[in-house]
């Protein structure tokens, strides 16, 4: 039995409509981020990490992604999990 | 798959169906929350205004356990609909810095009071009583404008009020300015003069009804996200929409501008007069509205910069020794006065493209367009600050364009309770609550009455203003100071000349209350551990007049307590015979031997709710030590001033339920637009528009000029340095910088320099430098590329990183008029370490 702390987070990026596609693909790429929506301008990600760092980083990151207007936080939640090793 | 993993899916396509509820798009059928939610992790909710800008956001916290274990925007909250930018994103972790402050810490040697001691930990009694025998010894030897204190509009409005009572009614010095004088005193005095009452009209309604958006130096986009992204909804969908950005370089705000415009420090000015002029000379002035709601006045001119009185500057300057006058003038004399700035002229001052300049006055100018402006702190740290909040008043009042929804000239502010309680409380070295001041004799009967003192017992002469402080403190006339919720050291200008010599002067005692040692904590004789945000309860007032009260929601660490608690604790040591004349005490025998708290907070007035008032779901610190609901008493005792007068507030209780309410509040309705009939209680049927601020309803159109910067580049210093923000840090950094996530994606504090400038001194990207101006010199790397782009000859340092002082280059030129700092201009130099 370890103890692990767990980090979520969702934000939403808003885009310029004609790089939303482009944007997409970009944070993508990047690990423990998911997409789970991208219209009207409006990219749904959620953030998951074992570390409040990489986390917060992630999300600076992407505001400043070139064709991003603003990237903000909508939900954060963090706690210790106690997980079985496999 | 585990239960933990479970729970970890759970959470997720919770995270996930809230931002895009929030954000109004719809999720695949497979990412559908599950039944029990958020809910299910045993979290208990409440609501509270984030701690961080003056935006306002609504935040819903989530406590387990008795921490703080996640936050999301709230949704019911209008400001911000469920959003929060990077900095709300690490609300729940600013508590939990690893060098909170526990105890206080007082230098000692040999175990008494040294100042030249080193700090030991000391118990609440010891640190009051140090604190009120020197408090005491210069009231005695010096009298009370020997005694000051240095507030902030993060203070909540309990504690800034408190705190203005005990400054002014108990120890009767008016030497009580908040850190806001360094951020929005040219914006409040402007709205002071213009419209004789504080604050803006609009709110932020006004972002969903503007045909144009015009940002006056604002770098919305890392400053405001959440009001950025509401710009930025509007700009993209509805094609008709404009957005005008103006600054001294391009930074991501421009990213959204179809005016993109770069001036000249200082420069804006002059733009604002040529947009006047453009008015005028077009033929679309609102001739009805100018003849029915203004009056056209002329301000002094070469009014000096607010330096020191000997500096040559204030001794050259013809109009320094009256810088706020005003004498009327006619319309056709306006006309005259801004007739000068032609379009080829402002060109020549301000190096801006023509074709753009005329786009611009444009947005204004056509009566079809509804325009909004925002500005902050490039108007208002602006050695003709208030000269500049004049004039983009001048082009709304000419047009008509203000006071409904859509034509909004809108202040922003940079702190969460600037509005609420630095300005609404009165905490400025001349102010008293809801717009009155120490200067009028009725405003002082007035507070007199409302707090049950006798009359005469509120000082007159206002006190020193926040630069001013310094500069006493430095030369040994203001001896005693007590410091809240502000790294001042860190924020004041030219601070290794003016500032830090006052803290270490012998002559004085400096006392420091904050959650963590910042620099001005460090340089501190007594430092008093502080209790933030939902470790107290608490009122907000945010920059579009909302007020929003929180519960206290957990405990704070060690023997941390709130500044309410510390001010009120602190006025228990002193009696009114210590500080109150005689022949005041002589006529009012009752009030002998009483202590400051008996008649400050047990007045009847403040005393008058019982802690069974409180709600029992949440703690209560001060009330339970105090024995009564202290919060509630002041507030009430406080919305006294209001009622009635413009700035009516509600009940308290009300703000419980409520995720805000914008004054005034009248009939238990909110006012969005004030000045104009149907949406203002205060405007009467016919009238249209009333300016009823001001005895005559008028707004004020004023004639001054362009006049430049207190120290521009010479052939030494030949570069400008303009400081400020970035995205991810919070002013000084004092909450920010102990959050790792944040001080990872911007560790340091670099210099922003323009590539072809950098190139002719033989600098290299990334190189370490030496930024030198006469004042002083700090090192720094050079930063040619990222997110802001300087033009030739300006730099650009923002301010928030302890370990590069940026202060120690600035320049201590003031607005003459608000007495605000210009951190936008002065004449550095840069030089290779190597």
């Amino acid at each position: 039995m370890v103890e692990k702390r767990y980090h979520i987070s969702s934000a939403v990026v808003s885009v310029l409509p004609h790089a939303a596609e482009a944007v997409r693909a970009q944070v993508e790429t990047i690990a423990g981020v998911e997409v789970h929506a991208c219209e009207k301008g409006k990219i749904i990600i959620t953030i998951e990490g074992d570390s409040t760092r990489a986390l917060g980083d992630t999300l600076s990151r992407i505001a400043l992604f070139d064709h991003v207007v603003s990237a903000n936080m909508v939900f954060e939640h963090a706690q210790e999990l106690q997980e079985n090793p496999t | 798959m585990t239960a933990e993993f479970t729970r970890r899916e759970l959470l997720k396509t919770q995270a996930a169906a809230i931002a895009a509820a929030t954000a109004g798009v719809a999720l695949p059928a497979s990412a559908q929350p599950v039944p029990g939610g958020v809910s299910a992790l045993e979290i208990n909710w409440s609501k509270a205004p984030c701690r961080f800008c003056g935006t306002g956001c609504g935040v819903m916290v989530g406590v387990r356990e008795g921490q703080v274990v996640a936050t999301h925007g709230d949704m019911q909250a209008e400001v911000n609909r469920g959003l929060n930018c990077v900095k709300g994103y690490f609300l729940s972790k600013i508590m939990y810095g690893e060098d909170r402050l526990t105890t206080p810490l007082m230098r000692k040697r040999n175990g008494v009071f040294d100042k030249e001691g080193e700090f030991e930990p000391v118990s609440w009694d010891e640190a009051f009583d140090v604190m009120a025998e020197k408090c005491k010894q210069v009231l005695r030897e010096k009298g009370p404008t020997a005694v000051g204190m240095f507030g902030s509009g993060q203070w909540t409005i309990f504690e800034g009020y408190a705190a203005t009572k005990l400054m002014r009614a108990g120890l009767r010095s008016n030497n009580l300015d908040p850190n806001a004088r360094h951020c929005m005193a040219s914006a409040a005095t402007a709205f002071i003069r213009t419209f004789g009452s504080d604050e803006p009209m609009g709110c932020y309604d006004d972002f969903e009804h503007a045909d144009a958006f015009v940002l006056w130096g604002s770098n919305m986009a890392e400053m405001h996200p959440i009001l950025w992204t509401r710009v930025a909804d509007r700009r993209l969908g509805h094609p008709h929409v404009r957005c005008a950005v103006l600054s001294t370089f391009t930074h991501r705000s421009m990213d959204l501008a179809d005016i993109p415009i770069i001036f000249r420090p200082g420069t804006d000015l002059a733009i604002l007069n040529y947009i006047a002029r453009h008015i005028i000379e077009t033929g679309r002035v609102n001739e009805e509205f100018v003849n029915r709601h203004t009056t056209f006045m002329r301000g002094a001119v070469d009014i000096g910069y607010g330096l020191r009185a000997e500096h040559i500057l204030e001794q050259e300057a013809s109009g320094a020794g009256d810088p706020g006058r005003m004498d009327p003038m006619t319309f056709e004399e306006f006309r005259e006065f801004v007739g000068q700035y032609t379009l080829e002229r402002t060109v020549e001052i301000t190096g801006v493209e023509p074709a753009f300049l005329e786009e611009l006055a444009e947005l204004y100018a056509n009566p079809e367009i509804k325009v909004m402006s925002l500005w902050t702190m490039g108007f208002n740290q602006h050695v003709r600050g208030v000269w500049a909040n004049h004039m983009v008043y001048n082009i709304h009042l000419l047009t008509g364009k203000i006071s409904e929804p859509g034509n909004s000239p809108f202040s922003l502010t940079g702190q969460p309770s600037a509005c609420g309680t630095a300005r609404e409380v009165g905490t400025f070295a001349h102010r008293l609550p809801a717009d009155t001041v120490v200067t009028n004799p009725d405003h002082r009967h007035h507070a007199e009455e409302i707090w049950r003192i006798p009359h005469g017992i509120i000082p007159e002469v206002p006190g020193y203003h926040a630069v001013q402080q310094d500069r006493m403190l430095k030369d040994g006339l203001l001896n005693f100071y007590w410091i809240q919720v502000n790294n001042n050291l860190q924020a004041a200008p030219n601070n290794s000349q003016e500032t830090y010599p006052g803290y270490r002067n012998p002559e004085n005692f400096i006392v420091v209350s904050d959650a963590y040692p910042t620099v001005t904590a460090r340089a501190a004789d007594l430092i008093l551990p502080a209790a933030m945000w939902v470790e107290k309860e608490g009122a907000y007032g945010n920059a579009e007049r909302r007020t929003h009260v929180w519960h206290q929601l957990v405990q704070a660490p060690g023997e941390a307590r709130s500044d309410l608690w510390q001010l009120a604790e602190f006025s228990k040591r002193f009696t009114t015979d210590e500080v109150w004349p005689e022949e005041i005490l002589a006529e009012n025998p009752d009030y002998r031997g009483r202590t400051l708290f008996d008649v400050l907070f047990r007045n009847g007035n403040v005393d008058q709710f019982s802690v069974d008032e409180i709600d029992p779901e949440y703690p209560n610190n001060e009330a339970q030590d105090f024995g009564f609901y202290i919060q509630k008493g002041l507030f009430e005792e406080y919305a006294e001033f209001g009622r009635g007068h413009g700035h009516d507030l509600a009940p308290y209780d009300r703000y419980h339920q409520e995720r805000g309410l914008r004054w005034p509040v009248v009939d238990g309705q909110e006012t969005r637009w004030r000045y104009r009939e149907g949406y203002d209680p205060y405007v009467g049927p016919g009238e249209g528009v009333n300016f009823y601020g001001r005895p005559d309803g008028r707004a004020v159109i004023l004639a001054v000029p362009y006049e430049p910067p207190a120290e521009s580049p010479d052939e030494e210093y030949d570069l400008w340095l303009v400081t400020g923000r970035v995205l991810e840090h919070w002013h000084s950094g004092s909450m920010t910088m102990r959050v790792p996530e944040l001080y990872r994606a911007f560790p340091g504090a670099v210099c922003f320099m323009n590539a072809d400038d950098a190139r002719r001194k033989g600098l290299n990207q990334g190189m370490e430098i030496r930024l030198i101006s006469r004042r002083g010199e700090i090192r720094t790397r050079l930063e040619t590329r990222g997110r802001n782009r300087m033009p030739r000859g300006v730099v650009f340092v923002p301010w928030f990183d302890a370990s590069q002082l940026i202060n120690k280059v600035t320049l201590d030129a003031t607005d003459p008029i608000s007495k605000q700092t210009d951190f936008k201009k002065c004449a550095v130099r840069i030089e290779s370490v190597a």
